[in-house]
């Protein structure tokens, strides 16, 4: 009896031995996983809804830390010497028997996810002819951890270079599955290199770095700030600078707005994610249906809502409404280039995957240029968005009427007064944007007289209306036109 | 990985064979044969969380087993199910797996309370099912079967029951598995049972 059972346990012990040895999965280890891999999550379609897809991720070196060509990932990261340092995430997949990976769990579902994002944003960047723009792989950080444990975000950390992601805590789709936000925070990178790395972050860093305990002495710009000394009160010098980084920080959330819809083809992406407070202005791009209506801010505009949201001795919650105007301008640029786009698209008759990338080429053009002149002005005079849209308007060399009246009949509302730009049809079809000035003399001749007037031409009223006779003739292109917008902005605001 | 289980089954096998051949002699053989169930097993194994924890979780698990002296031949069948996510998206994981364990090298007490301690080898194989939802839609994947290996250390009590052939089984394992999961990451667990013996 004892020798039948032992023989038992023994073949019994041999079956096991031959199940291992012929068991496929005992042949894989997640680790030596690399290549493409074929994954399963919900992703964002061309329509803009979401649904469980399974989808190629390339170039992977290690599908357990989810690593390779286009993103690591750090769980609960920290920043030491402007990199994100911590452990790497150990994602978890079943293999089916179709050789597709399923995760086990969200986490690793979101990293498939945002690494499925990330390689098509390197080929986006590819097509946009800005490949050299990031360096790849990505750095992002999940389940990061901010002063206060606050949730439900994501934000591109410029120093670092990273994209970091808060814990998710909503019943909707998580943020970081969110094709919309992921494509949001992609191109504040984009924004942050193209414009020289001029203080663009919306988000705290410092509240970041705090909590991960690391001292940041690097200067940012209120260290850098000229009103340090003006702390208490809404001084002209305090003004000032809340006024330009609205205009800066609006433009770069309206901007990366706009390349999730470019993205996406949602104009409500962050509902999706984000139910926003009740009092939050609205951030779809979708524009009112209104005759009429104008997108891009103007001055007085930015000026009333900074000075309406002042309140003397409440510094904490005037930096919070402040940053509520990052959002609220931003979905006015927002809406201002989706609208521009729908107008391209049908005016030259593309698909609007086609339209979106050629007006998103034109818009990585202007970003350079804006760079310039917002830096020109950005401690002297209040920033004009009409220098904005002549500079997108200027990099359109074959404007069509329907384009040219869109961005004359906006110009027209942020010029100053007596000043009227128009659209010329020339004989060979082409669209030009001319200037009719009708300056009061008295505006130009402060400018004349202004100590730092660094351009020699300011546009002339009495010149002829001969295109070809005067390089600051009001009736050429826009593009030919050269004054100095903010000297004349400033002659117009005094 | 498959390298370390293939080794470890051949042990187990090359164990079986050796026992069998020349069963320990001593004080520590009981000489007794019995089958054993258990319906009350608590259980819990150390696996990686979806907030990238290590944790404690629970497993569903039944056993049965047959003793002949000093051997005994141990059947296990567990099930756990593990879920993540939110109402709009969410991922369960169910897995269920049986494990065949050879416990040996007993030593034994001879108090009034019989008490002992056993060393145990063993495999085993498991499948995973994973459940993915995304607002309406709903797929549920399966993993194929795993195999793993493991090593168990465990003591029991031995309760009569009044003067029958029953007694009262009390046990507590420690285990470690390998293998299997493609993470190939050794895996501990504790196990906690009640069960009853029968005597022959």
């Amino acid at each position: 009896m004892k020798f039948v059972f032992t023989r038992v346990a023994a073949a019994i012990s041999l079956i096991s031995l031959m199940l291992v040895g012929c068991s496929e999965e005992s042949s894989f280890r997640m680790d030596t996983i690399s290549g493409n891999v074929r994954v399963l999550a919900p992703i964002s379609q061309k329509d803009g809804s979401y649904k469980l897809q399974v989808f190629e991720l390339l170039a992977i070196s290690d599908l357990r830390t989810m690593a390779g060509k286009f993103a690591e990932f750090i769980f609960a990261p920290k920043i030491v010497d402007s990199k994100l340092e911590g452990e790497s995430v150990k994602a978890q997949f079943i293999r089916n028997a179709n050789g597709e990976y399923i995760p086990k769990d969200s986490i690793s579902q979101q990293l498939a996810v945002i690494y499925f994002h990330l390689q098509k944003f390197a080929q986006l960047d590819k097509e946009l002819g800005i490949e050299k723009i990031n360096t790849w792989p990505r750095s992002v950080g999940v389940a990061v951890n901010i002063e206060g444990g606050e949730t439900d975000n994501a934000f591109y950390d410029g120093k670092s270079d990273s994209m970091l992601f808060l814990p998710y805590t909503g019943k909707d789709l998580a943020i970081s599955l969110n094709g919309g936000i992921l494509a949001h925070e992609h191109f504040h990178s984009i924004f942050h290199k193209l414009t020289g790395r001029i203080d663009t972050a919306t988000h705290n860093r410092r509240k970041f770095l705090k909590k991960s305990g690391i001292q940041d002495d690097s200067p940012d710009i209120d260290s850098a700030d000229r009103c340090k000394d003006q702390k208490k009160g809404l001084s002209d010098c305090r003004k000032l600078k809340i006024y330009q980084q609205v205009i800066l920080r609006s433009l770069n959330e309206g901007m990366a707005d706009y390349w999730a819809w470019l993205y996406t083809s949602d104009p409500d992406f962050l509902s999706r994610s984000v139910k926003l407070p009740e009092n939050a202005a609205p951030r779809t791009l979708d524009s009112p249906d209104m005759d009429g209506i104008r997108f891009l801010p103007r001055m007085s505009s930015i000026l009333y809502d900074i000075e309406a949201r002042y309140d003397e001795g409440k510094n904490d919650q005037f930096d919070q409404e402040i940053v509520g105007l990052y959002y609220m301008f931003g979905t006015s640029y927002a809406r201002f280039f989706k609208k521009f786009t729908e107008i391209y698209q049908h005016a030259r008759d593309l698909e609007a995957a086609v339209a979106r990338k050629e007006v998103a080429k034109k818009l990585l053009q202007t970003l350079p240029q804006f760079k310039e002149s917002y830096e020109k002005v950005k401690w002297k005079n209040y920033y004009s968005n009409l220098d904005l849209a002549q500079i997108f308007a200027s990099t359109i060399l074959d404007l069509r009427l329907p384009e040219c009246k869109f961005l004359v009949s906006e110009m027209n509302f942020l010029a100053y007064e007596n000043s009227e730009y128009t659209c010329e049809q020339n004989e060979d079809q082409t669209v030009t944007i001319s200037l009719v000035a009708s300056v009061n003399p008295k505006v130009l001749e402060e400018i004349e007289l202004a100590p730092n007037t660094e351009s020699p031409n300011p546009p002339d009223p009495n010149a002829n209306q001969n295109n070809d006779s005067s390089e600051v003739s009001p009736n050429q292109p826009i593009s030919k036109i050269k004054f100095n917008n903010s000297i004349l902005y400033k002659a117009a605001w005094l | 990985m498959k390298s370390a289980q293939l080794t470890f089954a051949l042990f187990l096998f090359l164990g079986s064979v050796v026992q069998a051949k020349e069963p320990l002699n001593g004080p520590q053989r009981s000489g007794k044969n019995r089958v054993w169930v258990s319906p009350l097993i608590l259980s819990q194994q150390f696996e990686r969380t979806n907030e990238q924890i290590q944790e404690w979780r629970q497993i569903q698990t039944f056993a049965a087993s047959y003793q002949q002296g000093s051997l005994e031949f141990l059947v296990e069948y567990e099930q756990h199910k593990v879920g993540s996510g939110n109402e709009t998206s969410s991922i369960e994981t169910e897995t269920k797996g049986i494990n065949f364990w050879l416990h040996f090298l007993e030593f034994r007490t001879s108090t009034a309370i019989p008490w002992r301690i056993y060393m145990g080898i063993g495999a085993g194989g498991f499948e995973e099912s994973v459940t993915t939802n995304f607002m309406d839609e709903s797929r549920t994947d399966r993993g194929g079967l795993k195999n793993q290996v493991g090593t168990k250390l465990g003591s029991e009590l031995q309760i009569p029951f009044f003067e029958s052939k029953l007694e009262l089984i009390v046990r507590a394992e420690s285990r470690i598995f390998y293998g299997g999961k493609i993470q190939a990451e050794l895996r501990p667990s504790l196990q906690g049972s009640l069960g009853l013996a029968y005597k022959f």
